[in-house]
């Protein structure tokens, strides 16, 4: 097969042979390549991008929350629940959990102090990260904000600004969505009283 | 010499799923919108990216799978413009040739690094099917391959690692069929220069 061949080349063959062998990959190391180049293209740009940019922008509350005001708009009335769950160990816990479709989904106002962002989206397992979804109005304050209806359950979010940083929240724990690879913040949703 | 061809024409090893033609059908499936064939596709092409990129850095293998890992967050986001007429395995090297030298470039003074291949060799050491005048060329193999030209490890390693036709290297390296068969040609001399040099050699 070689070229020229010499004396050596029966060995050169033998070498390549060894070198044309395949590497060993771990068991899971293929589904978590493609998930990360999926994720890195849409809905995340870079993993990396949520851990240096989470101090940026100030965050979200979730309805009834004491740090938001607009609680009161609603009647539901699930922040405690949200609060008090919000610092379980991810480590340890599902990068997702499936909502509980039985019950009924929940009124949940995102809040994101984006003031100079051209456009803010609120994405995480609740909708799927799909990029079309989770479109936040920006108010006079220079605050965006969104009523998602959410169903019961632990999810992980991240606010996508100007279609192309993510941003974690910073009022929250950083959680790694193992799926994904990248971190984001937890909500939990619980049930309604 | 006048009907020059790679050593092998499929890399052995290897599950029939990475044959092109399987590559080819997976990428047009990822493209078109269709749930795991992506993942299928890295799957097929991964132990030839794998290998390729630690031969081609001689980086550690914590490193090659940074820099595999990019060219499939490249390639996945190209997806959309390949088409049906195009192999995907040399579009898939070219963007992963790309990501091997954009390496390169980011060290200021570059070298081939061994640890990797001494990682490689150690694993092929514990073979006991591999003869031990072997595991002492393949090492002199990567000795030669370190002593290179970028572009000529790369005609060398793509011609008769992974088994591309010049032409294929051509598209992949965005230079022309004769410049890659001489690259690939003072690669091979530089090896076989070595492999003389060896004791053992007869």
């Amino acid at each position: 097969m070689l070229e020229n061949p010499t004396p050596a080349d029966s060995r050169l063959t033998a070498a390549l042979d060894v070198m044309q062998r395949a590497p060993q990959i771990p068991g899971d190391a293929i589904a978590r390549t493609a998930a990360r180049a999926v994720l890195a293209n849409a809905p995340a740009r870079r993993a990396t991008r949520w851990s240096l940019r989470a101090a940026a922008l100030v965050g979200i509350v979730a309805l009834g929350a004491t740090a938001v005001n607009t609680s009161n708009r609603f009647t539901a009335r699930p922040a405690p629940q949200v609060a008090t769950t919000v610092s379980a160990p991810s480590a340890v816990m599902p990068s997702t959990i499936t909502p509980v479709m039985a019950t009924v989904a929940r009124p949940i106002v995102f809040e994101f102090d984006a003031p100079a962002a051209r456009s803010v989206q609120v994405l995480g397992d609740f909708n799927d990260w799909s990029r079309t979804s989770g479109s936040m109005q920006r108010g006079a304050d220079g605050r965006w904000r969104i009523t998602a209806l959410v169903r019961p359950g632990r999810y992980i979010y991240a606010y996508l600004v100007d279609g192309e940083r993510f941003l974690q929240d910073p009022v929250r724990d950083a959680v790694e969505d193992r799926d994904f690879g990248v971190t984001g913040s937890e909500l939990v949703v619980g049930e309604a009283p | 010499m006048s009907n020059p061809r790679p050593l092998r024409l499929s890399p052995p090893n290897l599950p029939a799923d990475s044959l092109p033609s399987s590559a080819d059908v997976l990428a047009l499936r990822a493209r078109d919108g269709e749930a795991g064939a992506f993942t299928a596709l890295v799957e097929a092409m991964q132990p030839r990216a794998i290998r390729f990129a630690a031969q081609m850095t001689g980086a550690p293998r914590d490193e090659v799978d940074d820099i595999v890992q990019d060219a499939w967050i490249r390639t996945y986001r190209a997806l959309p413009r390949y088409d049906a007429g195009r192999s995907f395995e040399s579009w898939f090297f070219t963007i992963l040739a790309n990501c091997c030298r954009s390496l390169r470039a980011r060290l200021r003074r570059w070298q081939l690094r061994t640890q990797a291949l001494d990682d490689q060799m150690r694993d092929e050491a514990l073979d006991p099917l591999i003869a031990t005048t072997t595991r002492s060329d393949v090492a002199r193999v990567y000795t030669a391959l370190a002593t290179l030209p970028t572009a000529q490890r790369e005609a060398f390693l793509l011609h008769h690692v992974e088994g591309f036709g010049y032409e294929e290297i051509a598209v992949i390296t965005g230079v022309g069929v004769s410049a890659c068969k001489m690259r690939a040609k003072r690669a091979m001399d530089a090896v076989r220069t070595l492999l003389r040099e060896d004791p053992t050699d007869a």
